[in-house]
């Protein structure tokens, strides 16, 4: 036997699809805790280095202007900037400088004066920077200030301008230093190891959003590229400082990056300071480790799946030997099977079952000895039946055929009484031998095998009227057969029914000049039901229960002969059929007799 | 009639007295011997110098059963071919059968009514001893 849905695909299938399912949601938990650990760490990082990229920033700008301030308060007025003292000063500052690329010492109209180093131009070429807002607001405040980002005339590159008013005596306003600042330098400024980290760059807008520096990319300072529309830098200019996720519209890529403002004067809006890193390098690593805790899923889910169809098969297993044995004890084998020792509910069943099997087996037991007794004493009665054949009859024999000699030999010494007596014996012993004949029948009825096949009733009834009219051909009876009915059951015995019937009807109508037998049949709701039916003397319905009991007799022997063996025949055929029998009848009416045959065989 | 002898293998008197009556009243003149059992009814086979012309046997016997006699007096080559007539009260099947297996020529049913008996008697010596062709004598 061979179960199409195992218990073990299923729950292996269901073990899997739950572990998947939970692995998927650990997964996803994790995941998102995982990005959001860090990013979180990512922007400690980048803030800290936001930080320190402005403090750079910021010491390199104010070294920037003291030098300028210091340049501004050595040199004296009277003496004018193209003093050789002021000269060698200034190169002097200019040769150690990592950040200074020019410096220029402007007149108090704005004009250059000097220019350091010196160009292959000479010092003839005047620029007049007089415009610039950054002078305007150093010849207005008396400081030293700083430029936003502009187009220097000296190398025409962008720059930015660190510059120192120089006094006369009077305070008057006598000229400035100013230096001009090396932008690349000023990039490379608090930068990393060279390929340490190439997708984290700091970077720095003036306070129009243009870059200044760009620790990762020098080319935005020289191409005096427009980072404003980075959010980041929005921020920063708007004075805020923090840390956001964004998408860097210059680069087109997503972010992490920290922003700060930088106050370089006071009153005035702040630069930027950026510190970011692309998003799908900072959460790459979180990528493989998603992956990785994806593959570690498949594989736990696998391993889980694996792990419950070996578990389920060991489990299974005996649930595989109560199936052996269940089939064993199907086919009668009652040994009862090898209690298991798996210390569980299935131990439970398995010596429930066990029980179970016991006592089946002593139920068969005590059934096989039934069976041996009913054998034995079906034996015994088929000997009885045998010996009462042989034996019962052989007295019989002896007192008919003496009374006989009797009555042939000594007929002229016996007075007419004692003949007549004879004649009551002979008569007494035939009788019985009849009896005798008829039970012996009546037992072998139920003794004898049973063949069912297709039985013609209606041929059957046919030549059972033809024999009784044939034995009684001075009677005139109607016979009312109903073609075609057939009826599964044993043709041997089924004729015993008809026949004894039909027999009956022929017997109790013989005082009707117009005697008529019906065979039929009628639906009812218990199946077929098939008749016997005559207009004979019938009987008093309140003897009806008797009809079937073997030599119960409604009529007196002197009225209507038989043994009382006719019904008792039928019903036992009847009953062997797996149907039943029973009679409506009206006294000088008639009777009708019914039976019915199981109809499924 | 020929005057072969007739074995009557019987147990029961009444039913021999009976037997020898239907007989006389059937004319049958031939000798009528009788055997109580079986094995007397085998003894009696093998004593006699001439075998009888039919034998009347009955079924239900002391020591030895009708059906081993007749058994045993197929398996013999002198009484291989011997008419066998099985003369019994019994009608089962079982009977039946097994007679005609062993090879019985004849099975008759002895009735309760003597009148139907003495007709059964007569009618079977007129078949089995007058009209009937028996086997030549070995």
């Amino acid at each position: 036997m061979k179960t199409r849905r195992s218990l073990v695909v299923r729950l292996s299938l269901l073990s899997a699809v739950i572990a998947a399912g939970l692995l998927s949601a650990a997964l996803a938990v994790l995941l998102v805790y995982g990005e959001r650990t860090v990013i979180w760490r990512e922007m400690q990082g980048l803030a800290q280095g936001a930080e320190l990229y402005a403090a750079a920033v910021r010491q390199s700008l104010q070294d920037a202007a003291s030098t300028m301030e210091t340049l501004a308060e050595l040199t004296s007025p009277a003496a004018g900037a193209a003093s050789p003292e002021a000269r060698l000063l200034a190169a002097a500052i200019l040769e150690h400088s990592t950040l200074l690329s020019h410096l220029m010492f402007l007149s108090p109209a704005g004009y250059t004066q000097l220019v350091l180093p010196s160009s292959q131009e000479g010092e003839t070429f005047r620029r007049d920077l007089g415009y610039a807002s950054w002078f305007g607001a150093l010849r207005a405040e008396k400081r030293s200030v700083i430029s936003d980002l502009f187009i220097s005339t000296v190398d025409r590159r962008p720059t930015i301008v660190v510059a120192a008013p120089v006094h006369g005596m009077d305070g008057r306003f006598a000229g400035a230093w100013a230096g001009s600042l090396d932008l690349g330098r000023l990039s490379v400024l608090h930068q990393l190891p060279a390929g340490a980290d190439p997708h984290r760059s700091g970077y720095l807008t003036d306070r129009r959003g243009l870059v200044i520096a760009h620790q990762g990319n020098p080319r935005y300072v020289e191409e005096q590229t427009d980072f404003s529309g980075v959010p980041a830098v929005k921020e920063a200019l708007a004075g805020k400082s923090g840390t956001l996720r964004y998408l860097n519209p210059v680069e087109l890529s997503e972010k992490l990056g920290a922003f700060l403002p930088l106050q370089i004067a006071p009153a005035s809006p702040p630069w930027a300071v950026v510190y970011e890193v692309t998003a799908r390098y900072a959460l790459g690593h979180l990528n493989a480790q998603a992956r990785a805790v994806v593959g570690l899923g498949v594989l736990l889910a696998a391993l889980s799946s694996g792990l419950t169809v070996l578990s389920l098969r060991r489990f299974l297993r005996p649930l595989g030997t109560l199936v052996a044995t269940a089939g064993l004890i199907g086919a009668g084998d009652f040994a009862v099977p090898t209690p298991l020792r798996t210390g569980d509910e299935l131990q439970e069943l398995a010596e429930a079952f066990a029980g179970m099997a016991d006592s089946l087996r002593r139920k068969d037991e005590q059934i096989q000895e039934q069976i041996t007794e009913l054998q034995a004493s079906n034996r015994e009665l088929e000997a009885f039946s045998y010996s009462v054949s042989h034996d019962l009859r052989a007295p019989l024999r002896s007192i008919d055929g003496f009374s006989k000699a009797l009555l042939e030999d000594y007929s002229a010494v016996l007075p007419p009484e004692g003949r007549e007596f004879l004649g009551y014996m002979r008569e007494a012993s035939q009788q019985m031998g009849q009896l005798i004949d008829d039970l012996i029948g009546l037992s072998r009825l139920s003794r004898d095998e049973f063949h069912a096949e297709e039985v013609d009733l209606s041929a059957m009834a046919e030549k059972a009227a033809a024999a009784l009219r044939a034995h009684d051909p001075g009677r005139a009876v109607q016979f009312a057969i109903q073609p075609g009915i057939s009826a599964m059951g044993d043709p041997r015995l089924l004729w015993h029914v008809l026949d004894n019937l039909l027999s009956n009807s022929w017997k109790f109508t013989a005082r009707n000049p117009r005697a008529c037998i019906e065979f039929g049949s009628q639906a009812s709701a218990e199946g077929t039901q098939y008749f016997v039916r005559d207009n004979g003397v019938g009987f008093d319905m309140a003897y009806a229960g008797r009809l079937f009991s073997p030599f119960q007799r409604l009529h007196a022997q002197s009225e209507f002969a038989g043994s009382g063996i006719g019904l008792a025949t039928v019903q036992r055929v009847v009953r062997r059929h797996g149907g039943r029998v029973w009679a409506e009848a009206q006294p000088e009416v008639g009777a009708t007799f019914f039976f019915t045959l199981k109809e499924d065989e | 009639m020929k005057n072969g002898y007739v074995l009557l293998v019987e147990d029961n008197p009444h039913d021999v007295k009976l037997t020898e009556r239907a007989f006389r009243l059937s004319h049958i003149l031939n000798e009528l011997k009788v055997a109580k059992d079986g094995v007397e009814a085998l003894e009696l086979l093998e004593k006699e110098e001439h075998l009888p012309q039919i034998v009347l046997l009955d079924l239900k016997l002391p020591r030895l059963d009708g059906l081993e006699v007749l058994r045993k007096i197929r398996g013999q080559e002198r009484t291989r071919l011997l008419p066998v007539i099985i003369l019994t009260s019994s009608r089962e099947e079982q009977d039946l059968i097994e007679s005609y297996r062993l090879g019985a020529n004849s099975y008759i049913r002895k009735p309760v009514d003597f009148d139907k008996f003495v007709d059964a008697v007569r009618e079977m010596g007129l078949y089995w001893l007058v009209l009937n062709e028996p086997p030549p004598v070995a």
